[in-house]
Protein backbone atom coordinates (compact mmCIF):
# COMPACT_ATOMS: atom_id res chain seq x y z
CA UNK A 1 0.00 0.00 0.00
CA UNK A 2 1.12 3.82 0.00
CA UNK A 3 3.39 4.30 3.11
CA UNK A 4 2.10 7.73 3.47
CA UNK A 5 -0.69 6.16 4.36
CA UNK A 6 0.22 4.87 7.63
CA UNK A 7 2.51 8.03 7.94
CA UNK A 8 -0.09 10.67 8.09
CA UNK A 9 -2.11 7.67 10.42
CA UNK A 10 1.05 7.86 12.94
CA UNK A 11 0.44 11.77 13.02
CA UNK A 12 -2.53 11.64 13.77
CA UNK A 13 -2.40 9.13 16.71
CA UNK A 14 0.44 11.39 18.00
CA UNK A 15 -1.64 15.07 17.59
CA UNK A 16 -4.57 12.40 19.93
CA UNK A 17 -2.49 11.86 22.55
CA UNK A 18 -1.30 15.20 23.18
CA UNK A 19 -4.79 16.30 23.16
CA UNK A 20 -5.40 13.80 25.60
CA UNK A 21 -2.12 15.32 27.84
CA UNK A 22 -3.58 18.30 27.31
CA UNK A 23 -6.84 17.65 28.38
CA UNK A 24 -5.84 17.03 31.32
CA UNK A 25 -3.92 19.83 32.30
CA UNK A 26 -6.95 21.82 31.95
CA UNK A 27 -9.09 19.54 33.80
CA UNK A 28 -6.47 19.83 36.86
CA UNK A 29 -6.63 23.55 36.33
CA UNK A 30 -8.36 24.55 39.92
CA UNK A 31 -5.74 21.58 41.74
CA UNK A 32 -3.32 23.12 43.90
CA UNK A 33 -0.18 22.02 43.54
CA UNK A 34 -0.46 20.55 40.14
CA UNK A 35 2.16 20.58 37.80
CA UNK A 36 1.64 20.26 33.94
CA UNK A 37 3.05 17.47 31.58
CA UNK A 38 4.19 18.61 28.09
CA UNK A 39 4.39 16.10 25.19
CA UNK A 40 7.78 15.25 23.32
CA UNK A 41 7.31 13.78 19.71
CA UNK A 42 9.48 12.39 17.69
CA UNK A 43 9.73 11.23 14.38
CA UNK A 44 10.18 7.13 13.59
CA UNK A 45 14.08 6.67 12.18
CA UNK A 46 14.34 7.20 8.62
CA UNK A 47 14.21 4.41 6.44
CA UNK A 48 16.84 3.99 3.67
CA UNK A 49 15.40 3.42 0.30
CA UNK A 50 16.80 0.82 -2.05
CA UNK A 51 17.02 0.11 -5.87
CA UNK A 52 15.40 -2.86 -6.28
CA UNK A 53 17.75 -5.48 -8.33
CA UNK A 54 21.23 -3.68 -7.22
CA UNK A 55 19.67 -2.81 -3.62
CA UNK A 56 21.95 0.42 -4.46
CA UNK A 57 20.61 3.51 -1.67
CA UNK A 58 18.73 5.70 -3.60
CA UNK A 59 17.43 7.67 -0.34
CA UNK A 60 16.16 8.14 2.60
CA UNK A 61 12.32 8.10 3.46
CA UNK A 62 10.55 9.28 6.90
CA UNK A 63 7.80 7.15 8.86
CA UNK A 64 6.25 9.14 10.65
CA UNK A 65 5.54 10.89 14.66
CA UNK A 66 4.84 9.45 17.64
CA UNK A 67 4.55 10.35 20.45
CA UNK A 68 8.05 9.68 22.93
CA UNK A 69 7.89 11.29 26.52
CA UNK A 70 5.46 13.44 28.84
CA UNK A 71 7.77 16.08 30.78
CA UNK A 72 6.07 17.22 33.86
CA UNK A 73 6.77 20.93 33.82
CA UNK A 74 7.84 21.74 37.41
CA UNK A 75 7.37 26.00 37.49
CA UNK A 76 5.89 27.24 39.97
CA UNK A 77 2.36 27.98 40.36
CA UNK A 78 0.27 31.50 41.56
CA UNK A 79 0.26 31.34 45.16
CA UNK A 80 -2.90 32.84 46.80
CA UNK A 81 -4.09 33.72 50.12
CA UNK A 82 -6.14 31.46 51.97
CA UNK A 83 -6.32 32.25 56.19
CA UNK A 84 -5.96 28.62 56.88
CA UNK A 85 -3.10 27.74 58.82
CA UNK A 86 -2.81 24.47 57.91
CA UNK A 87 -2.73 25.37 53.90
CA UNK A 88 1.59 25.63 53.13
CA UNK A 89 2.85 26.56 49.90
CA UNK A 90 6.50 25.78 49.14
CA UNK A 91 7.95 28.86 47.74
CA UNK A 92 10.86 27.47 45.48
CA UNK A 93 11.89 24.58 44.66
CA UNK A 94 10.58 21.06 47.05
CA UNK A 95 8.24 18.41 47.78
CA UNK A 96 6.22 17.26 51.33
CA UNK A 97 6.92 13.74 52.06
CA UNK A 98 3.95 12.13 52.33
CA UNK A 99 3.96 8.67 54.24
CA UNK A 100 1.31 6.54 51.69
CA UNK A 101 0.35 2.92 52.76
CA UNK A 102 2.63 2.43 49.70
CA UNK A 103 5.82 4.42 50.97
CA UNK A 104 6.71 7.76 51.28
CA UNK A 105 5.43 9.52 48.62
CA UNK A 106 6.02 13.57 47.34
CA UNK A 107 3.52 16.52 46.60
CA UNK A 108 3.27 19.97 46.29
CA UNK A 109 0.08 20.47 47.27
CA UNK A 110 -0.18 22.11 50.89
CA UNK A 111 -3.83 22.09 51.75
CA UNK A 112 -3.44 19.97 54.88
CA UNK A 113 -5.73 19.19 57.56
CA UNK A 114 -5.44 18.00 61.45
CA UNK A 115 -6.69 14.14 61.76
CA UNK A 116 -7.86 13.39 65.48
CA UNK A 117 -5.03 12.41 66.65
CA UNK A 118 -3.61 15.54 66.05
CA UNK A 119 -1.46 14.46 62.92
CA UNK A 120 -0.46 16.71 60.12
CA UNK A 121 -2.44 15.09 57.02
CA UNK A 122 -3.34 15.56 53.36
CA UNK A 123 -6.66 15.56 52.03
CA UNK A 124 -6.43 11.34 51.87
CA UNK A 125 -5.53 10.45 55.54
CA UNK A 126 -2.14 10.39 54.88
CA UNK A 127 0.46 11.91 57.09
CA UNK A 128 3.02 15.30 56.32
CA UNK A 129 6.18 13.58 57.49
CA UNK A 130 8.71 16.04 59.07
CA UNK A 131 12.50 15.18 60.54
CA UNK A 132 11.42 12.43 63.12
CA UNK A 133 7.74 10.83 61.33
CA UNK A 134 4.64 12.35 61.19
CA UNK A 135 3.87 16.06 62.38
CA UNK A 136 2.52 15.71 65.53
CA UNK A 137 0.21 18.99 66.50
CA UNK A 138 -0.72 19.22 70.49
CA UNK A 139 -1.79 22.62 71.23
CA UNK A 140 -3.44 25.32 69.68
CA UNK A 141 -1.26 27.77 68.21
CA UNK A 142 0.25 26.33 64.49
CA UNK A 143 2.82 27.82 62.85
CA UNK A 144 5.54 27.44 60.48
CA UNK A 145 8.38 29.41 60.55
CA UNK A 146 11.24 30.43 57.90
CA UNK A 147 13.30 27.66 58.73
CA UNK A 148 10.48 25.05 57.96
CA UNK A 149 9.87 24.62 61.82
CA UNK A 150 6.84 23.52 62.79
CA UNK A 151 6.25 25.61 65.89
CA UNK A 152 2.98 24.57 68.13
CA UNK A 153 2.16 27.52 71.01
CA UNK A 154 6.03 28.98 70.98
CA UNK A 155 7.59 25.45 70.65
CA UNK A 156 9.61 23.86 67.72
CA UNK A 157 8.21 20.50 67.60
CA UNK A 158 9.67 19.11 64.25
CA UNK A 159 10.64 20.71 60.81
CA UNK A 160 8.91 20.00 57.76
CA UNK A 161 10.68 17.78 55.70
CA UNK A 162 10.52 20.07 52.39
CA UNK A 163 12.75 17.76 49.78
CA UNK A 164 14.31 18.14 46.06
CA UNK A 165 16.13 15.37 43.92
CA UNK A 166 19.22 16.06 41.82
CA UNK A 167 16.91 15.17 38.75
CA UNK A 168 12.83 16.01 39.48
CA UNK A 169 11.67 14.41 35.65
CA UNK A 170 12.59 10.74 37.79
CA UNK A 171 9.57 11.57 39.67
CA UNK A 172 6.58 9.83 38.44
CA UNK A 173 2.88 11.12 38.74
CA UNK A 174 0.58 8.73 40.75
CA UNK A 175 -2.49 10.44 40.89
CA UNK A 176 -4.03 11.86 44.43
CA UNK A 177 -1.42 14.78 43.87
CA UNK A 178 1.37 12.46 44.62
CA UNK A 179 4.80 11.54 42.91
CA UNK A 180 6.83 8.64 43.65
CA UNK A 181 10.43 8.80 43.47
CA UNK A 182 11.78 6.57 40.80
CA UNK A 183 15.83 5.36 40.75
CA UNK A 184 16.33 7.85 38.38
CA UNK A 185 15.78 10.98 40.15
CA UNK A 186 19.18 10.23 42.06
CA UNK A 187 19.68 11.86 45.14
CA UNK A 188 17.25 13.48 47.66
CA UNK A 189 18.33 16.59 49.30
CA UNK A 190 16.58 19.29 51.79
CA UNK A 191 15.24 21.57 49.49
CA UNK A 192 16.01 25.08 49.78
CA UNK A 193 12.48 26.15 49.36
CA UNK A 194 10.45 28.09 52.48
CA UNK A 195 7.21 27.07 53.27
CA UNK A 196 4.67 30.12 53.55
CA UNK A 197 2.00 29.24 56.22
CA UNK A 198 -1.73 30.30 54.81
CA UNK A 199 -1.03 30.67 51.41
CA UNK A 200 -1.76 27.78 48.54
CA UNK A 201 -0.30 27.61 45.44
CA UNK A 202 -2.37 26.80 42.46
CA UNK A 203 -1.77 24.54 39.56
CA UNK A 204 0.80 25.78 37.03
CA UNK A 205 -1.75 25.49 33.53
CA UNK A 206 -1.62 28.43 31.82
CA UNK A 207 -4.98 27.79 30.28
CA UNK A 208 -4.25 30.37 27.15
CA UNK A 209 -1.08 28.30 26.26
CA UNK A 210 -3.20 24.84 26.49
CA UNK A 211 -6.30 25.92 24.67
CA UNK A 212 -3.38 27.44 21.33
CA UNK A 213 -1.75 24.12 22.35
CA UNK A 214 -5.21 22.10 21.54
CA UNK A 215 -5.63 24.54 18.79
CA UNK A 216 -2.62 23.67 17.33
CA UNK A 217 -3.11 19.97 18.04
CA UNK A 218 -6.98 19.52 16.75
CA UNK A 219 -5.38 21.45 13.42
CA UNK A 220 -2.54 18.87 13.05
CA UNK A 221 -4.99 16.03 13.07
CA UNK A 222 -7.05 17.73 10.79
CA UNK A 223 -4.10 18.43 8.71
CA UNK A 224 -3.26 14.61 8.61
CA UNK A 225 -6.53 13.21 8.22
CA UNK A 226 -6.47 15.50 4.84
CA UNK A 227 -3.47 13.67 3.76
CA UNK A 228 -5.02 10.01 4.36
CA UNK A 229 -7.73 11.18 2.03
CA UNK A 230 -5.96 12.56 -0.61
CA UNK A 231 -3.86 8.90 -0.55
CA UNK A 232 -6.71 7.48 -0.36
CA UNK A 233 -8.10 9.23 -3.82
CA UNK A 234 -4.74 8.81 -5.19
CA UNK A 235 -5.85 4.58 -4.43
CA UNK A 236 -8.81 5.26 -5.53
CA UNK A 237 -7.68 6.08 -8.96
CA UNK A 238 -5.38 3.28 -9.11
CA UNK A 239 -8.10 0.46 -8.29
CA UNK A 240 -11.03 1.71 -10.33
CA UNK A 241 -9.20 4.15 -12.87
CA UNK A 242 -6.15 2.49 -13.76
CA UNK A 243 -7.03 -0.68 -13.67
CA UNK A 244 -10.58 -0.51 -15.50
CA UNK A 245 -9.70 -2.55 -18.88
CA UNK B 1 -12.74 6.24 22.25
CA UNK B 2 -10.61 9.56 23.02
CA UNK B 3 -9.40 9.21 26.33
CA UNK B 4 -9.88 13.37 26.79
CA UNK B 5 -14.01 13.62 26.60
CA UNK B 6 -13.94 11.41 29.62
CA UNK B 7 -11.34 13.31 30.95
CA UNK B 8 -12.99 16.98 30.41
CA UNK B 9 -15.76 15.18 31.67
CA UNK B 10 -14.31 15.08 34.77
CA UNK B 11 -13.28 18.48 34.84
CA UNK B 12 -16.73 19.79 33.92
CA UNK B 13 -18.01 17.42 36.73
CA UNK B 14 -15.85 19.00 39.43
CA UNK B 15 -15.81 22.26 38.67
CA UNK B 16 -19.68 21.60 39.05
CA UNK B 17 -18.99 20.62 42.68
CA UNK B 18 -17.00 23.54 43.14
CA UNK B 19 -20.05 26.33 42.03
CA UNK B 20 -22.38 24.17 44.35
CA UNK B 21 -19.68 24.99 47.36
CA UNK B 22 -19.57 28.56 46.23
CA UNK B 23 -23.19 28.85 46.21
CA UNK B 24 -24.28 27.55 49.16
CA UNK B 25 -21.15 29.91 51.05
CA UNK B 26 -22.54 32.84 49.12
CA UNK B 27 -26.12 32.26 50.43
CA UNK B 28 -25.13 31.88 53.75
CA UNK B 29 -22.86 35.07 53.84
CA UNK B 30 -25.69 35.98 56.24
CA UNK B 31 -25.84 33.62 58.61
CA UNK B 32 -24.51 34.02 62.15
CA UNK B 33 -21.65 31.32 62.85
CA UNK B 34 -21.76 29.67 59.68
CA UNK B 35 -18.65 27.98 58.07
CA UNK B 36 -17.21 28.32 54.93
CA UNK B 37 -16.37 25.15 53.02
CA UNK B 38 -14.00 24.70 50.07
CA UNK B 39 -13.34 22.09 47.54
CA UNK B 40 -9.68 20.24 47.42
CA UNK B 41 -9.12 18.96 44.16
CA UNK B 42 -6.40 16.34 43.15
CA UNK B 43 -5.29 14.71 40.13
CA UNK B 44 -7.21 11.42 39.20
CA UNK B 45 -4.67 8.12 38.22
CA UNK B 46 -2.11 7.89 35.60
CA UNK B 47 -1.77 5.31 32.43
CA UNK B 48 1.36 4.73 32.58
CA UNK B 49 2.14 4.28 28.34
CA UNK B 50 5.98 3.72 29.09
CA UNK B 51 7.78 3.50 32.45
CA UNK B 52 10.59 5.81 32.92
CA UNK B 53 13.72 4.26 32.94
CA UNK B 54 13.06 1.17 30.71
CA UNK B 55 15.93 0.39 28.34
CA UNK B 56 15.46 1.70 24.49
CA UNK B 57 17.42 0.19 21.49
CA UNK B 58 20.63 2.51 21.94
CA UNK B 59 21.47 0.71 25.13
CA UNK B 60 20.39 3.61 27.39
CA UNK B 61 17.56 4.58 29.44
CA UNK B 62 14.32 6.67 28.63
CA UNK B 63 14.69 9.38 30.91
CA UNK B 64 10.91 10.17 30.91
CA UNK B 65 8.15 7.44 30.30
CA UNK B 66 4.82 8.77 28.64
CA UNK B 67 2.26 8.99 31.01
CA UNK B 68 -1.11 10.07 30.58
CA UNK B 69 -3.80 11.11 33.37
CA UNK B 70 -7.12 10.85 33.24
CA UNK B 71 -8.75 13.94 34.89
CA UNK B 72 -9.68 15.11 38.19
CA UNK B 73 -11.34 14.56 41.25
CA UNK B 74 -12.81 16.17 44.48
CA UNK B 75 -11.01 14.94 47.18
CA UNK B 76 -12.97 16.59 50.20
CA UNK B 77 -14.92 19.80 50.98
CA UNK B 78 -13.30 21.01 53.84
CA UNK B 79 -15.08 23.64 56.48
CA UNK B 80 -12.49 26.60 56.77
CA UNK B 81 -13.27 27.45 60.42
CA UNK B 82 -11.47 30.73 60.61
CA UNK B 83 -13.17 33.13 62.58
CA UNK B 84 -15.60 35.59 61.27
CA UNK B 85 -16.21 38.88 62.26
CA UNK B 86 -18.37 40.12 64.99
CA UNK B 87 -21.54 42.05 65.57
CA UNK B 88 -22.17 44.10 68.58
CA UNK B 89 -26.18 43.55 69.08
CA UNK B 90 -26.66 44.63 72.42
CA UNK B 91 -28.84 42.04 73.13
CA UNK B 92 -28.33 40.13 76.46
CA UNK B 93 -28.44 36.57 75.10
CA UNK B 94 -26.55 37.01 72.03
CA UNK B 95 -23.40 35.41 72.55
CA UNK B 96 -19.89 34.79 70.21
CA UNK B 97 -17.08 32.56 70.85
CA UNK B 98 -13.72 34.47 70.58
CA UNK B 99 -11.11 31.31 70.13
CA UNK B 100 -11.71 27.56 69.01
CA UNK B 101 -14.74 26.60 71.30
CA UNK B 102 -18.51 25.17 70.42
CA UNK B 103 -21.75 25.82 72.23
CA UNK B 104 -23.22 22.44 73.01
CA UNK B 105 -27.17 22.25 72.57
CA UNK B 106 -29.43 19.47 72.67
CA UNK B 107 -31.42 18.09 69.65
CA UNK B 108 -34.68 16.80 70.28
CA UNK B 109 -33.32 13.25 69.96
CA UNK B 110 -31.30 13.79 72.69
CA UNK B 111 -27.94 13.92 71.10
CA UNK B 112 -26.18 16.87 71.67
CA UNK B 113 -24.80 18.85 68.72
CA UNK B 114 -22.42 21.90 68.51
CA UNK B 115 -23.00 25.24 66.88
CA UNK B 116 -21.12 28.33 66.62
CA UNK B 117 -24.37 30.59 66.27
CA UNK B 118 -24.76 32.49 69.50
CA UNK B 119 -27.91 33.74 68.75
CA UNK B 120 -29.87 32.66 71.97
CA UNK B 121 -33.56 33.36 73.43
CA UNK B 122 -35.28 32.78 76.68
CA UNK B 123 -37.88 30.00 76.02
CA UNK B 124 -41.35 30.12 77.77
CA UNK B 125 -39.75 28.05 80.60
CA UNK B 126 -36.84 30.79 80.90
CA UNK B 127 -34.28 28.13 79.32
CA UNK B 128 -31.53 29.54 77.12
CA UNK B 129 -32.31 28.07 73.92
CA UNK B 130 -31.21 28.14 70.17
CA UNK B 131 -33.59 29.55 67.41
CA UNK B 132 -34.84 26.42 67.27
CA UNK B 133 -35.62 25.81 70.35
CA UNK B 134 -32.88 23.68 71.33
CA UNK B 135 -31.62 24.08 75.23
CA UNK B 136 -28.03 24.33 75.73
CA UNK B 137 -26.69 21.45 77.10
CA UNK B 138 -25.64 22.54 80.79
CA UNK B 139 -29.27 23.24 80.96
CA UNK B 140 -29.78 26.85 82.19
CA UNK B 141 -33.02 28.35 83.45
CA UNK B 142 -33.26 32.34 83.69
CA UNK B 143 -35.63 33.14 86.36
CA UNK B 144 -39.11 34.76 85.28
CA UNK B 145 -38.81 37.85 87.50
CA UNK B 146 -34.70 38.61 86.55
CA UNK B 147 -34.02 42.04 85.33
CA UNK B 148 -30.64 42.06 84.32
CA UNK B 149 -29.16 38.93 82.59
CA UNK B 150 -25.17 38.83 82.33
CA UNK B 151 -22.76 36.42 80.80
CA UNK B 152 -19.09 36.52 82.10
CA UNK B 153 -16.19 35.80 79.63
CA UNK B 154 -15.66 32.56 81.66
CA UNK B 155 -19.38 31.33 80.70
CA UNK B 156 -20.85 32.22 83.85
CA UNK B 157 -24.53 33.39 83.91
CA UNK B 158 -25.64 36.08 86.31
CA UNK B 159 -29.10 37.36 87.14
CA UNK B 160 -30.38 40.24 89.24
CA UNK B 161 -33.80 39.85 90.88
CA UNK B 162 -36.08 42.68 92.13
CA UNK B 163 -35.12 43.16 96.22
CA UNK B 164 -31.69 41.69 95.47
CA UNK B 165 -29.24 43.73 95.75
CA UNK B 166 -26.23 40.61 94.68
CA UNK B 167 -26.57 39.13 91.76
CA UNK B 168 -26.78 35.99 91.36
CA UNK B 169 -25.56 32.48 89.50
CA UNK B 170 -28.15 30.81 87.64
CA UNK B 171 -25.69 28.22 85.66
CA UNK B 172 -21.91 27.98 83.53
CA UNK B 173 -22.22 27.64 80.11
CA UNK B 174 -19.42 25.14 78.93
CA UNK B 175 -17.60 24.70 75.32
CA UNK B 176 -16.59 21.92 73.42
CA UNK B 177 -13.32 21.53 71.46
CA UNK B 178 -12.18 19.34 69.06
CA UNK B 179 -9.09 18.03 67.57
CA UNK B 180 -10.00 18.23 63.92
CA UNK B 181 -12.99 20.30 63.77
CA UNK B 182 -12.96 19.86 60.10
CA UNK B 183 -13.92 16.58 60.34
CA UNK B 184 -17.50 17.75 61.61
CA UNK B 185 -20.39 17.21 59.91
CA UNK B 186 -22.62 19.90 59.08
CA UNK B 187 -26.31 18.85 59.78
CA UNK B 188 -28.05 22.14 58.89
CA UNK B 189 -30.13 24.75 61.38
CA UNK B 190 -26.06 26.04 61.95
CA UNK B 191 -25.54 23.01 63.78
CA UNK B 192 -22.30 20.54 63.64
CA UNK B 193 -22.58 16.96 64.70
CA UNK B 194 -18.98 14.92 65.92
CA UNK B 195 -18.08 11.95 63.65
CA UNK B 196 -15.05 9.27 64.00
CA UNK B 197 -12.75 12.02 62.09
CA UNK B 198 -13.64 14.41 64.47
CA UNK B 199 -13.01 12.95 67.51
CA UNK B 200 -14.55 13.36 70.91
CA UNK B 201 -15.24 16.37 72.32
CA UNK B 202 -13.23 18.08 75.29
CA UNK B 203 -15.43 20.14 77.26
CA UNK B 204 -14.45 22.89 79.83
CA UNK B 205 -15.55 26.35 80.56
CA UNK B 206 -14.64 29.25 78.61
CA UNK B 207 -11.35 31.19 78.71
CA UNK B 208 -9.60 27.37 79.44
CA UNK B 209 -7.13 26.98 77.00
CA UNK B 210 -7.78 27.29 73.35
CA UNK B 211 -11.78 26.93 74.24
CA UNK B 212 -12.40 30.85 74.07
CA UNK B 213 -14.00 33.10 75.49
CA UNK B 214 -17.41 34.44 75.46
CA UNK B 215 -18.56 37.83 74.48
CA UNK B 216 -21.80 39.19 75.54
CA UNK B 217 -24.03 41.37 73.09
CA UNK B 218 -22.30 39.94 70.11
CA UNK B 219 -22.76 37.68 67.44
CA UNK B 220 -20.54 35.99 65.59
CA UNK B 221 -21.14 36.22 61.09
CA UNK B 222 -20.12 33.92 58.91
CA UNK B 223 -16.48 33.75 57.55
CA UNK B 224 -17.64 34.38 54.00
CA UNK B 225 -15.71 36.65 52.09
CA UNK B 226 -17.60 38.20 49.61
CA UNK B 227 -14.90 39.35 46.70
CA UNK B 228 -13.15 35.81 47.72
CA UNK B 229 -16.13 34.12 46.92
CA UNK B 230 -16.86 35.60 43.41
CA UNK B 231 -13.14 35.04 42.39
CA UNK B 232 -13.52 31.46 43.32
CA UNK B 233 -16.92 31.75 41.29
CA UNK B 234 -15.24 33.49 38.14
CA UNK B 235 -12.48 30.91 38.20
CA UNK B 236 -14.56 28.04 38.57
CA UNK B 237 -16.95 29.28 35.45
CA UNK B 238 -13.93 29.53 33.17
CA UNK B 239 -12.15 26.51 34.38
CA UNK B 240 -15.82 24.51 33.41
CA UNK B 241 -15.86 26.55 29.78
CA UNK B 242 -12.00 25.50 28.88
CA UNK B 243 -13.23 21.90 29.84
CA UNK B 244 -16.26 22.03 27.39
CA UNK B 245 -14.23 23.42 24.95
CA UNK B 246 -11.54 20.27 25.76
CA UNK B 247 -14.98 18.14 24.83
CA UNK B 248 -15.68 19.71 21.72
CA UNK B 249 -12.13 19.49 20.45
CA UNK B 250 -12.11 16.02 21.09
CA UNK B 251 -15.57 15.70 19.42
CA UNK B 252 -14.18 17.65 16.41
CA UNK B 253 -10.90 14.88 15.81
CA UNK B 254 -13.58 12.15 16.19
CA UNK B 255 -15.60 13.72 13.29
CA UNK B 256 -12.45 14.30 11.65
CA UNK B 257 -11.70 10.49 11.80
CA UNK B 258 -15.24 9.53 11.29
CA UNK B 259 -15.06 11.64 7.71
CA UNK B 260 -12.03 9.28 6.68
CA UNK B 261 -14.31 6.97 5.75
CA UNK B 262 -16.20 7.54 2.77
Amino acid sequence: MLRGLYTAASGMNAALERTNIITNNLSNSNTPGYKKDQTVNKSFSEMLLNRMPDQEAIGKAGLGAKVDQTVTDFSAGSVHRTDNSLDWAIEGEGFFAVQTPKGVRYTRSGNFTLSQDGQVVTQNGNPVLGQGGSLQVVGEQVNVDNQNNLVVDGQVVDQVRVVTFSDNNGLVKEGDDLYRATPDVGNQFMATGTINQGYLESSNVNVVESMTNMIEATRHYETNQRVIKTYDKSLDKVVNSVGRL
Amino acid sequence: MIRSLWTAATGMKAQQLNIDTISNNLANVNTSGFKKSRVNFQDLMYQSLREAGTPNNQGSQVPAGIEVGHGVRPAATQKLFAQGSFQQTENPLDMAIEGDGFFQVVRPNGQVAYTRDGSFKRDSDGRIVTSDGYPLESDITIPEDATEVSITAEGRVMVKQPGNEEVTEVGQIELARFSNPAGLKSIGRNLFAETPASGNPTVDIPTEDGFGTISQGYLEKGNVKVVEEMTNMIAAQRAYEVNSKAIRASDEMLQQANNLKR
